[in-house]
């Protein structure tokens, strides 16, 4: 019961449900939490999630094992996002999050070592928001889910080099906006 | 192709059984009285309603007949509130209505035990004097978050009209 | 091998991207440049404050969800090859007894309405059931009202939305294990 991806793969083609649930139980939570990560909204998320994986079974019929098949799966998981993220830019009005997180101490609740560190979370999910939409994705496939450059590359459909390069600003955009913070905190 | 069937079969049983199934129910006397007394153009306009009724997927279709029941069992206040608020939402344009239950919708999917903990707060918060509780909707984070445009809209949804004083 | 080239390098010295020799040169170097290793922790500490950002679990519900539109997605595969000759078949005999019946109906109480502006036809009442339409007349009268009711009612409950959502995040805050300085 330990098939790789591709043999599931070439059982889902077979119409074997069975195999569909096992690389669903293998892989929605990663491809949840990177698009939660990456829109920030649970909901969203959840359907890109579900898309995702309608679109892993449509194509289980004419998938061809030509690359790694976790890379063909952020490919999709990629697309979806990048649009969904267009989509929700344009359509910005009553959107549930705002650019401008207001600090807001919540009464009753003061311990201020703790709440240091959850600004200093919020800060942190602040930050990696304000990166752009391909360094956002790129830290986040690495840091969270250990892909290495080359398979970020396949991926986002860039070179290795231009992965190095985004991982590397987003960094010293992280330094930045988290340095500063410090000072203010501690 | 699924649909369509789904859609066949239920005509085909609505039109076989319907002469059984009517005229027993409570109300239905009632109902054809105020049928027959109703203007032409009010009879137009209801048989428009059904043909949309008909083509609703049955799911959105029992959302409705719940909704309907939820309404009954309200109380004359809640029921007062409900539909003065429709007349606002009613007045929005289409993206402000869209936009609004898209905010709902998020609601509806959030975590089961995020959903009861904001019922609960709501609950804690119904306890409370009506000044009160407007100033704790006009403390929260939600209004904050609000442009003019957006607080404009939702001081309609909220707060009826004859509340107009107590806003500032 | 000067600072810059270094700096330039460091992001992916955390990352284990480089060959053997550059990463040797590297530590080396950190170690005795000064300069060059704030620049190594300042960069390493903000990637370890990242951890802060936790895993989430979906709800259980999505699988379902999944599993059930994937069957679904199954079956209408299936039944686009196997169901068109029954569709067609089951059409005819509803439109068949529908017919039928609208004539018996359309006989007995529908003949002749002609007054007012808004005349209800015959057309108009074709494809109708009005037992159906009595039975939920009252619901019909104001369709487009029950049918935004539920978002009406939550509309109250949105305020409360976001301090929840930051209570949680406080919550699973405190339960966190995170690396910090
Ligand atoms: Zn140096």
């Amino acid at each position: 019961m330990d098939d790789t991806d591709i043999a599931l793969m070439a059982r889902i083609k077979e119409g074997d449900l069975e195999a569909y649930e096992q690389l669903l139980d293998r892989h929605q939570r990663p491809v949840f939490n990177t698009a939660y990560k990456f829109l920030n909204d649970e909901a969203d998320a959840e359907d890109i999630t579900q898309e995702v994986f309608i679109r892993v079974y449509k194509a289980a019929a004419t998938y061809k094992p030509q690359a790694k098949f976790t890379t063909w799966l952020y490919t999709i998981v990629k697309n979806l996002c990048f649009n969904a993220i267009r989509k929700k830019q344009s359509g910005r009005l009553l959107s549930i999050e705002d650019e401008t997180v207001p600090e807001m101490v919540s009464p009753g609740d003061d311990p201020s070592e703790m709440l240091s560190r959850e600004q200093l979370k919020r800060r942190v999910i602040r930050a990696v928001n304000n990166l752009p939409h391909n360094l956002r994705l790129a830290i986040i496939l690495q840091k969270f889910h250990g892909f290495s450059y080359e398979e970020i590359a396949q991926m986002l459909g860039c070179s290795q080099n231009a992965v190095k390069l985004r991982v590397h600003r987003a960094k010293q955009y992280l330094a930045e906006a988290l340095g500063t913070l410090k000072e203010e905190t501690y | 192709m699924k649909k369509g069937i789904r859609i066949v079969f239920s005509m085909v049983f609505l039109l076989i059984a319907s002469p059984y199934l009517q005229a027993e129910e409570n109300g239905i006397t009632k109902n054809r009285v105020l049928w027959k007394s109703m203007s032409q153009q009010e009879r137009v306009r209801i048989i428009k309603m059904y043909r949309v009724w008909k083509t609703q997927p049955a799911e959105s279709r029992r959302k409705i007949q719940q909704n309907y029941k939820t309404y009954h069992n309200l109380s004359h206040e809640e029921r007062q509130k409900l539909k003065s608020r429709y007349n606002e939402y009613k007045r929005l344009d289409a993206l402000h209505r869209k936009l609004i239950r898209e905010r709902v919708k998020k609601m509806d999917q959030m975590f089961k035990d995020r959903r009861n903990m904001i019922l609960e707060r709501y609950g804690t918060m119904q306890k409370k004097p009506r000044e009160e509780q407007i100033r704790m909707i006009k403390k929260s984070l939600f209004w904050k978050r609000l442009n003019e445009q957006e607080r404009e809209i939702f001081k309609k949804l909220l707060f009826p009209q004859h509340e107009e004083n107590k806003l500032q | 091998m000067n600072c810059q080239w270094i700096q330039d390098n460091l992001s992916a010295y955390m990352d284990k991207e480089l060959s053997e020799a550059k990463i040797s040169a590297i530590r080396e170097h950190v170690r005795n440049c000064t300069g060059c290793r704030t620049e190594y922790e300042r960069m390493s500490q903000a990637w370890n404050v990242l951890n802060l950002w936790a895993e989430i679990e979906p709800r259980p519900d999505l699988r379902k969800k999944i599993l059930h539109a994937v069957q679904e997605e199954k079956s209408s595969q299936w039944l686009q090859i196997m169901l068109p000759a029954a569709a067609v078949l089951l059409m005819a005999m509803s439109i068949y007894i529908y017919v039928g019946y609208f004539h018996a109906r359309n006989d007995q109480d529908m003949a002749g309405q002609t007054e007012g502006t808004a005349v209800v036809t015959e057309h108009d009442l074709q494809n109708v059931n009005e037992d159906e339409i009595i039975t939920h007349l009252e619901l019909l009268r104001d369709k487009d009202f029950y049918d935004t009711l539920d978002t009406l009612e939550k509309i109250d409950y949105l305020p409360l939305v976001e301090e929840v959502m930051q209570n949680i995040e406080e919550e699973q805050r405190s339960s966190l294990e995170c690396s910090l300085v």
